[in-house]
Parts: C-alpha cells; structure tokens; sequence
C-alpha cells in the first residue's frame, strides 16, 4: 500500500474508530424512500444505492423520464430540441432501487408512512423528500392554474418549454414580451436573464422589431453586471429591466385578455412569460415539513428537517441559503446527505464539509457567464470568505465561449451523475 | 487494489469490529466502505459534479496525488477567473491535501 492511501484510509479509520457498535437500524436493511426523482432525489438515490447496496431504496416519482430544466432556456430560444432535456432514470435498472411511479399524498410523521394518491402506503425509516418547487396561486392577484397555459412560465422543463418555445417562434415581428421575475427566493436565479438573453439573440435575427421587458419584483440579480454590461453592448434597445422600485412588481394579471399590471402601468403584450411566485413543493406543504417562508428548514450538516425526524430534505425546496436553488446545489446536496446517513447507519458522527455551486448562464448561443460558490455548512450555511463569484464583468469572446462549452459539459456530467 | 492493500483493509474491518462494544454483532454484509463515507469524502463530493471521463473540464481519473496538488494549488494562488480559481479561494491548504491524495489514489488503484 502507498503512504498515500495509508494516510487517507487511516484519517477514515479514526473518524470511524470511536464510535460503538454497528447499529441495529443497518442490520435491518433501512428501508429509505425517496420522494421526487429530479436532480436532488436522483442523486440520493443512486448514490445511496452505491453506500450501502443492503439498503431498501424506493424512488417516488410519477414519471418514468425527467425533463432538466438547465439548458432549457436554448430550447425555448429554439438552439436545441427539447429532447436533449429528457432523461431516464437507467440506473434503476442496475441497481435494487425500486421505483414507484405514483405521487406522494401525504406524510405520516409519527407512523413513519408516505401514503400514495392511491392511498397505499409506504413504510420509511428514512425518508428523504426532494420535491423541488411549486407555484403559489392565488397569491398573484388574477393568476391560477389555468393562466400557466395562456402565460407560460417555462419554469419546469417539458411541455411549458414547448409551449413558450411556440408562443416566441409563432409571435410577430413587432410584438412586446414581457417576462416577470417574482421575489426571491426562487428557483434558478439568473434563469429569467438568461432567458432574456437568449430571447434577445433569437429576437435580432428573427423578428428585430420585438422588444424584451423584464418586470422585476427585486431591486438586485445574479450576474446583473455581467448580464447588464452584455445587454447593452449585444442587445442594444431590445431588453428593458425595470426593478421593483422602478415598478417593476406584477401585482395583477387577467389571463382572458392576457393583461398585465404594475401599480402605475397597464401591458398587453404579445407573450406574458409570467414566472409565479414559489414555494417548497406540495408535499412539503400538506406534511408539515414548511416555515412561515413557504419553504423547508433543515439541518445544514444532515439535511434532516428541523419539523419532522427522519426525513430529510434537499434541494430547491430546503432553505439553504445563500447556497442557490439550482441542479448543481441538489446534487451537491444530495451526495453530501447521502455520505451523512451512510455514516449516520455505520455508528459515525455527522462531520461539517464544504460544499459548492456553480451555475452557467448562456448571454448567446456561443457564450455563457458562471456564478460559483464555496459553503461551510457549519451550525449554518455560509459562504466562505474571499471565495467564490462570478466570471469578470469585462472578458475576450474566447473566455465566454470557453464557458458556454464548460456549461454544456458540465450538463452532460451531472445529467449522467444523476440519472445514468 | 494489491492484495496487500485488501488485507490491510480487512484487518482494520476487523479491529474496528472486534473494538466495538458490542463484539457479537457481525458487520453487515453490504457495508460502506470507510473510504466513501470519510471526511475527505464529504469534501472531494462536488468534483464529480463537473469532471467525467468525457469532460471539457478534464478527467480525474489517472491523475497523480502531486499532479492534483499543485494544480489545485495554483487555482488558489493565481488571480485567474475561471470557475476553479474562484472555487479554490475557499479551500484551505489542508483540504487541499487530503482531497488530492484521495483523489490521486484512485488513479493509482486503477492503475495497478
């Protein structure tokens, strides 16, 4: 053996070495289910099912594809089909994850049940739930669920990319899109300006009579130097942002005459790109496991809800901030959760680490920004200080391209870490 | 892995078994290896979200613990601006370490 891997399997000896017995709970095979099976439940459980292969793993998921929602915004700007964004679940195949496609109803806390619409239920000792986000209805005055098929969100990867993706190819030269950005926190933060972007490059050389309006309920964005330094010297007069305090808040929509309205405006453009305001999936919501916030409290170290024992949460529906709601975070999320619980069933004590984000956005079909971030996850998330950031506001076309081929890399990498 | 490298794991199992405190109860047979679920585990969990065996970003796989080392290294000593030179700045220089000799000994078991 090699001072190398003597040194590393020593370290792992020691944090192991203290504790007691193996737990009985190993013994049994643990029976974990896994509510949701995009990015973050995925992951779980292909990599749960890699840890500890006695364990009894059942992904709950309806569907027996995943569309991604990264890259989408190239679907919908038409520079990529949407089946690039599908994906199936092949590990299932070659692992003992049993997948039930079915929806969670609800959550048994005490009787440690999920119970199906069917109303068959399913015993956990523990449950992971990756819900990821839904939208608040109700809350947008005049917006419902009927208003999604007439102002399309594209906020969930499939049929709404499809249909936004038509609404742009089948506008008219001339016509107005107004895209509205709901108060943080949502999920994808610089999505809406990616999208813009993307909208924008469509725009120039299709129908160079359109124009973009961004209606923002915030006053800030991610990447907004970048995004904004790239706006005015590529999509000269085609986007328009309008923070919240420039009235930029969408307070009402009637979706019969697909009307918009600010406090002081009135809109009616060709495409209403309205992005709801969200919340933790609904499953998160009927089984007590939200805030006041709409969204999950965890523990940051185990991903264990602070409201419910034993069931863990991830990705875009836990509040994990300043981490982002992204893939690259529910994956993250998701491998750091699963190591946890594997320790947590070997007699090893949970242990703080560092985790990341990185997220692309394409400004052109060639051309992309990143944001990164580095998190203690220490009592808190944090980030970590002089870390992390975005690409430099000013850089050569060559640097951009190299991101937007980085970007499409890294898709492929963590599509296949989390689904094949 | 070399036998040798096998027997010295089996006989850690074994004295991390027999130190419990509760000897009669065997180690389960699927068990996670310690390697996978270790500090440095945690740690090294976010590479893979970026590097495969047909990434742009390059693949980890038969790199050595030095090669690994120092590249990391200069990511956190450089002002350059790429996604790792800013995910570096918030890596200290032990973690940096520990995460290049874990993954630095996966190529060597590869390769021999």
């Amino acid at each position: 053996m090699s001072k190398v891997s003597r040194r590393i399997f020593l370290c792992g000896v020691s944090a192991i070495g203290l504790t007691g017995k193996w737990p009985s709970f190993a013994q049994a095979k643990p029976k974990i289910v896994v509510v949701g099976g995009g990015f973050g439940g995925s992951s779980f459980a292909k990599q749960m099912s890699t840890l500890l292969p006695s364990a009894e793993i059942t992904l709950i998921d309806s569907s027996p594809t995943y569309f991604a929602c990264p890259l989408s915004n190239l679907v919908i700007a038409n520079e990529r089909s949407l089946s690039q964004q599908k994906f199936v679940r092949s590990y299932l195949s070659r692992s003992k994850v049993k997948h039930v496609r079915s929806v969670a109803k609800k959550i048994d806390g005490q009787k440690k049940k999920v119970i199906l619409v069917d109303d068959a239920q399913l015993p956990y000792d523990v449950l992971v739930v990756s819900p990821g986000v839904d939208f608040k209805f109700g809350v947008l005055e005049g917006y419902d669920r009927t208003s999604t098929q007439i102002m399309p969100h594209g906020w969930k990867a499939g049929e709404q990319t499809e249909l936004l993706g038509k609404s742009l190819a089948n506008m008219e030269n001339g016509g107005v899109i107004v895209i509205s950005v709901p108060r943080a926190p949502f999920r994808c933060p610089p999505g809406p300006y990616e999208r813009a972007s993307l909208m924008a490059h469509y725009l120039q050389r299709n129908k160079p009579k359109s124009k973009i309006l961004i209606l923002d309920s915030n006053e800030q964005f991610s990447k907004q130097a970048q995004f904004t330094a790239e706006w005015s010297k590529n999509y000269k007069n085609i986007i328009e942002w309008r923070s919240s305090s420039n009235d930029g808040t969408l307070i009402r929509v009637d979706r019969k005459s697909k009307t918009l309205y600010t406090d002081f405006e009135v809109f009616r453009p060709a495409i209403a790109n309205v992005i709801p305001p969200q919340q933790a999936g609904v499953i998160a919501q009927r089984s007590g496991l939200t805030d006041s916030t709409g969204w999950c409290p965890i523990n940051s170290v185990t991903f264990e809800s602070k409201l419910q024992k034993d069931v863990y949460i991830l990705g875009d529906a836990t509040i994990a901030s300043p981490m982002p709601k992204s893939a690259y975070s529910a994956n993250m999320q998701a491998k750091v959760c699963a190591i946890q619980l594997a320790r947590k069933m070997s007699g090893v004590d949970e242990r703080a680490t560092i985790l990341t984000n990185t997220c692309y956005s394409f400004l052109s079909p060639e051309t992309a920004i990143s944001i990164v971030g580095v998190y203690s996850n220490e009592s808190k998330f944090r980030s970590i200080r002089n870390s992390g950031g975005a690409s430099p506001v000013v850089a050569q076309k060559h640097e951009r391209e190299a991101e937007a081929r980085q970007a499409k890399s890294w898709f492929s990498t963590i599509t296949q870490e989390a689904f094949a | 892995m070399t036998p040798s490298n096998l027997t010295v794991i089996i006989s850690a199992f074994t004295i991390l078994v027999c130190c419990s405190q509760s000897p009669s109860e065997d180690k389960p047979d699927s068990y996670p290896s310690i390697e996978s679920i270790s500090n440095v585990a945690l740690l090294a969990a976010t590479c893979s979200g970026c590097h495969s065996t047909d990434s742009v970003v390059g693949d980890l796989n038969n790199l050595t613990e030095q090669h690994i080392y120092s590249a990391l290294t200069s990511y956190k000593e450089d002002d350059g601006t790429t996604v790792m030179h800013r995910l570096m700045k918030g890596y200290e220089t032990p973690d940096i370490q520990l995460i290049s000799e874990y993954l630095g000994q996966t190529a060597s078991i590869d390769n021999e």
